[in-house]
């Protein structure tokens, strides 16, 4: 073959490598990176995420009766609504030290209907979010809480009381 | 080398051929579930599930409020709880293998502990029921929990004995919803 058939060959050869590997981290790394973008912030911090700025308003233990062995931990939001917010994908409390995870018991507990929103509400009024949790008595904190919307984006508040 | 020396080497290759063939684990083997056995009674652990049977009697019929059927039914309560997180944490398919057979828990039942979220910490008890064949009356079984859709790969299955011999046997049973022990 003759060196410019040869060098044509080349050139395909590293047009299809680099086509293959833009093709991968296009579709699959780069999805990866958005999904495990995290956020973390001090309890008093408002933080932009699905589209409404979020307030972590208080923690309270106890507040609600729970399982023998166990206690309730409820985590108050406060989101400034807009037009332009999303749902969240979920609300989850972590344990820093043994790496537990909580999700919200909300339906399973006695908590008025008022109390606050149990999820994150699309193109809303200024609203309050209460999450609920029952924790065993050997889970005391500190805790992690964390929100993650549609898009996989994660703010993280910390917890403790 | 003795003329018979070729056939003697080219048996014990055969024999070892064997032996090999014999040894070598099926390819199932490469990403069969792993199965965590307890004694009848004990609280097992697995990666996703602990689970206890708490009770297990034998009923002519199981009702759930506004319905009911008639069979040789098997009825197991079990107390579950998610070792590490609630993300996900339910029993999502139980059997009950007897000897060589498989069943699995009825789906028509309302109320049962499948598809029931999990908690860490708190266990949930509620009950699984098995509609069975009516010579299924006694004997050993094994109680398979799953928490995933299908069978898993490399990854724990919660087995739990039980004994079928001298359980009560009972006209009916109805079935109670899954609650929280303690509560």
């Amino acid at each position: 073959m003759r060196w410019s058939g040869r060098r044509a060959s080349l050139i395909a050869l590293l047009a299809a490598v680099v086509a293959v590997v833009a093709v991968h981290v296009w579709f699959d790394v780069v999805p990866t990176i958005e999904s495990d973008e995290m956020t973390v912030v001090s309890a008093d911090e408002a933080v932009d995420l699905a589209g409404q700025q979020l307030t972590l308003r208080s923690v309270r233990a106890d507040e609600f009766e729970a399982p023998k062995g166990s206690h309730t931990v409820s985590v108050r939001l406060h989101s400034s609504g807009g037009a332009e917010a999303t749902g969240c994908r979920s609300l989850l409390l972590g344990e820093q030290g043994d790496g537990r995870v909580w999700t919200p018991g909300t339906s399973e507990l006695d908590i008025p209907s008022d109390a606050g929103e149990s999820r994150c509400q699309a193109e809303s009024p200024p609203y309050d979010i209460l999450a609920v949790f029952v924790v065993p008595d050997d889970a005391s904190g500190p805790f992690w809480f964390d929100v993650t919307d549609e898009d996989g984006r994660i703010v993280r508040f910390p917890v403790e009381f | 080398m003795r003329r018979g020396a070729p056939w003697a080497i080219g048996a014990a290759l055969v024999v070892v051929a064997g032996v090999a063939v014999a040894l070598t684990p099926p390819d199932i083997a490469l990403t069969q579930a792993f199965s965590i056995h307890g004694g009848e009674g004990d609280a097992v652990t697995g990666r996703t599930l602990t689970a206890q049977v708490r009770d297990a009697a034998f009923a002519e019929r199981v009702s759930t409020g506004d319905w009911e059927a008639d069979g040789n039914w098997l009825v197991v309560s079990v107390a579950a709880s998610a070792p590490q997180t609630e993300v996900d944490a339910a029993v999502i398919l139980a059997a009950l293998e007897v000897g060589d057979r498989t069943f699995h828990a009825s789906e028509r039942v309302r109320d049962s502990l499948l598809g029931t979220a999990l908690r860490v910490g708190t266990d949930t008890v509620g009950m699984l029921a098995f509609e069975l064949p009516a010579d299924v009356d006694a004997g050993d079984a094994d109680l398979r929990l799953i928490t995933s859709y299908s069978t898993p790969q490399l990854d724990d299955v919660v087995v739990l004995p039980l004994s079928l011999d001298d359980l009560p046997s009972e006209a009916e049973i109805e079935i109670v919803a899954p609650e929280w022990e303690g509560f």
